[in-house]
């Protein structure tokens, strides 16, 4: 991808993904659901979904899979109205850049 | 390396932060080694690049946590400027195999600093343009507090915008003194000057004038020829002062037109390059201070 992602659309992108699991989603899962949107090496999203949880974006917790604890996240109230701002502002900013493609192809 | 491998040195990276934070981190990753299945493992090892590297990540977010989620704000004024500073965060992470040994180093800085330096790897990682790079550099280095995209401003515009200033500072100063020198000489100038527009005025209005004479005396001519013509036409009962009569018309009519066209040519061509020549004398004190300036 040529395009950078900027860290609040990182952001933006993380909570939807883990919001569309109402039960909650794991760290590897979230990687491949975030990657099928935007090219992110396997270490950017840990220190993303850490200050996500710090901030109450994200809540976590451990449940046993396979013999062993599994973290999963899950959005919070919070972390809920933090992605519908950003997704209001993602339309604002794709329109915008959508008016100035227009007429490209 | 294997997963032991890189999570062995990965912890003993990672000493120095808070337990917690290393618990989580660790956590984090042995859990993501498990959910990726073994047969996954030695390509996330690949992918994750060194453990230096991403024990920089981990560090260089713990490190400006604070300080981030104030300029945080994706899209106030502010927002856009840390838009880029993380842009490189991401871009970093994404260009893994040239970056890893530069953020390596990065990681044995101090906290802050590392972010920092975080962005600076990306930067160069990111191969696009070099231009792009170097102004995100300068950014990242020198502006800590998160102006990264009035740096970038100023690196890109900084030529261009310091002469423009230059020249202007030059130019009020220039004109205070020269407005100062006018007002202190104006006992000196002033009578001059009014002399000298006295003079250009008197002879704008006497050409004007004579030009105007001229002129009116020639339509004259021509109406007193004309009705010289006719009476002449009347009195051609007696030739002789008939004839006379037409014929002097005809003479008075000729000198009128001659007066008249002459006038016109000169109100046509010379007028205008006399009010040219005067308007240009009289732009010449500002031309002057133009050229000085």
């Amino acid at each position: 991808m040529v395009f950078n992602t900027g860290s609040a659309l990182l952001d933006a992108i993380v909570l939807a993904v883990v919001s569309k699991e109402p039960e909650g989603t794991y760290g590897y899962k979230i990687t491949q659901d975030v990657r099928q949107a935007i090219e992110v090496s396997e270490s950017t999203l840990y220190p993303v979904l850490r200050r996500l949880q710090k901030e109450d974006c994200l809540e976590v917790y451990d449940l046993e899979f396979g013999g062993r604890n599994r973290r999963y996240y899950k959005i919070t109230d919070k972390g809920m109205a933090q992605l519908k701002l950003y997704f209001q502002e993602w339309e604002i900013y794709y329109r915008k850049i959508n008016i100035i493609f227009e007429g490209v192809k | 390396m294997t997963r032991l491998e890189f999570m062995k040195e990965l912890e003993s990276l990672l000493l120095d932060i808070p337990l917690e934070e290393r618990n989580e981190a660790l956590q984090y990753y042995n859990g993501y080694f498990d959910d990726a299945g073994e047969e996954q493992e030695e390509e996330i090892v690949k992918e994750l690049g060194s453990p230096e590297k991403v024990a920089a990540i981990i560090k260089s977010d713990l490190g400006e946590n604070a300080a981030e989620r104030e300029d945080k704000g994706f899209f106030t004024e502010k927002g856009y400027q840390e838009t880029i500073g993380s842009e490189f965060e991401i871009t970093k992470t994404g260009n893994n195999p040239s970056g890893q040994g530069r953020t390596g180093q990065g990681g044995t800085g101090q906290t802050y600093y590392n972010s920092n330096n975080k962005y600076n790897d990306n930067n160069r990682n990111y191969s696009g343009n070099g231009n792009y790079n170097s102004s995100g550099n300068h950014g990242g280095s020198s502006y800590q507090e998160g102006n990264n995209y009035t740096g970038y401003q100023n690196s890109s515009t900084a030529g261009g915008s310091s002469y423009t200033g230059d020249g202007k500072g030059k130019n009020s100063s220039g004109n205070v003194l020269l407005i100062l020198l006018a007002v202190i000489t104006s006992p000196i100038w002033l009578p001059i000057l009014l002399t000298v527009l006295g003079v250009a005025i008197g002879v704008i209005v006497a050409v004007v004038g004579v030009l105007f004479g001229f002129g009116v005396a020639g339509i004259s001519l021509i109406g007193a020829g004309l009705v010289l013509f006719v009476a002449g036409l009347a009195e051609l009962a007696t030739p002789f002062y008939g004839l006379l009569m037409l014929g002097g018309g005809l003479v008075c009519v000729g000198i009128g037109m001659m007066m008249t066209i002459a006038v016109g040519f000169v109100c046509k061509r010379v007028l205008p390059v006399l009010i040219n020549g005067f308007v240009n004398l009289c732009k010449l004190p500002f031309k002057n201070r133009r050229a000085m300036a």
